[in-house]
C-alpha cells in the first residue's frame, strides 16, 4: 500500500474524501424546489380546459354520423320490434289467403302431368 | 399520503400522483433526488449558487415532464442526472477560458485543527485537478467514482456507449494521476 501510494496516485483514497465532503441541499433551497412543484402544478391547473360532461345521447348521435342516420336507426329499430312481437310473417303482410295460393298451385296435379307425359314418350 | 407507505412508492407512481396535484409526491420525490443532483451539479462547477440553480432548473423540468411521463421508459434518477449533466456541461463550455484564479477556493473554517486542514486541503488539490479535465471526462470520473454509479447508467445519462464511458473514466483517471503526481506530500500521502 505504501508503494502504491509513492509511486501511484492513490485517487480511491482521495474520492473516498471528497464523497465524504458532499453539499448537502439547505432547507431553504428545499423550499424553493418545492415552491416551484407547486406553482408548476397551479399553473397547469389553469391552462387546462374545462371539460364539462357529454350527456350519453350526444356520444351515440356523434358516433352514428348526423340526424338523417339517427332517424333511419330508430325506424329500423322499431320495425324490427314489431316483428317481434308479431306471431308470424303472414300476420304481419296480411297475407291470410295462403290456404288460396296453395290451392291454385296443387302440387299433386304437377306430378300427375309429369306422370303422363313420361308414359307417352315410352310407347313412343 | 403516510410517509411510512410513500416510502415504498416507485418514482413513476409518484410522478403520477404529482401530476394529479399530491403535493407530498412532490415532497418525496424531491426528497430522494435533489440531495444528489446537487452534489453532482456542485462537484462539477465548484459553485455553490451555480450548483443550487442547476439542481433546481432540473427540478423544475421534472415537475414539467409530469404529466407526460412515460411509466417504465427511463429512471426518474437517470432523467435527472442527464439533464442536470448537460446543464452543467452548457456553464463549464461558458466558462471556458475563464482563469483557473477565478473558481472561489473554499473557505476554511476558523478550527485549526491538523485534520480538518488536511481533509479540505485533499478536496481542494482533488477539485482543482479535476477542473484542469475536459468536461465530459469530469462528467464520467464524478459520476463512475464519486457518485458510484454503473457504467451502463452513465452511458445513459451522457447519451454515450458503455465502452465510450470506460474509456472515458479511464482517460480521466490517468489525466488526474498526472496533475496529482508530485502533490503526495501536500496532502498527506506518500512520503
Amino acid at each position: 500500500m505504501t508503494n502504491k501510494l509513492q509511486n501511484e496516485f492513490d485517487l480511491d483514497a482521495l474520492f473516498a474524501t471528497e464523497k465524504s465532503d458532499a453539499i448537502t441541499p439547505s432547507d431553504t433551497f428545499m423550499a424553493r424546489v418545492l415552491a416551484d412543484a407547486d406553482e408548476i402544478h397551479a399553473a397547469r391547473q389553469k391552462l387546462a380546459p374545462v371539460v364539462s360532461p357529454t350527456p350519453w345521447w350526444q356520444g351515440f348521435v356523434q358516433h352514428l354520423g348526423d340526424w338523417q342516420a339517427v332517424s333511419a336507426f330508430a325506424t329500423c329499430a322499431c320495425f324490427g320490434l314489431y316483428l317481434g312481437y308479431a306471431s308470424t310473417f303472414d300476420q304481419v303482410l296480411g297475407l291470410v289467403q295462403s290456404q288460396e295460393t296453395a290451392d291454385l298451385l296443387d302440387v299433386r296435379d304437377s306430378f300427375s302431368v309429369a306422370s303422363e307425359f313420361e308414359i307417352s314418350f315410352l310407347e313412343g | 399520503m403516510p410517509f411510512d407507505a410513500s416510502s415504498e412508492i416507485h418514482d413513476d407512481a409518484l410522478m403520477v400522483l404529482y401530476a394529479n396535484g399530491d403535493g407530498e409526491a412532490a415532497r418525496i420525490l424531491a426528497a430522494r433526488h435533489t440531495k444528489r443532483v446537487l452534489a453532482l451539479a456542485y462537484r462539477m462547477l465548484q459553485n455553490q449558487a451555480a450548483a443550487e440553480d442547476v439542481a433546481q432548473e432540473a427540478m423544475i423540468r421534472l415537475w414539467k415532464i409530469a404529466p407526460e411521463w412515460r411509466r417504465g421508459e427511463a429512471k426518474v434518477s437517470t432523467w435527472l442526472y442527464r439533464i442536470a449533466s448537460n446543464l452543467c456541461l452548457d456553464q463549464l463550455r461558458k466558462k471556458r477560458g475563464a482563469a483557473l484564479d477565478d473558481i472561489a477556493e473554499p473557505e476554511d473554517d476558523a478550527a485549526s485543527v491538523e485534520e480538518v486542514m488536511l481533509h479540505k486541503t485533499r478536496v481542494a488539490t482533488l477539485n482543482e485537478a479535476m477542473n484542469e479535465l475536459p468536461e465530459r471526462q469530469k462528467l464520467a470520473v464524478t459520476l463512475r467514482h464519486l457518485d458510484e454509479m454503473a457504467n451502463p447508467e452513465i452511458a445513459e445519462i451522457m447519451d454515450i456507449s458503455v465502452e465510450a464511458v470506460e474509456s472515458l473514466t479511464s482517460r480521466g483517471k490517468r489525466t488526474l494521476r498526472a496533475l496529482l503526481q508530485g502533490q503526495e506530500a501536500k496532502i498527506g500521502y506518500g512520503t
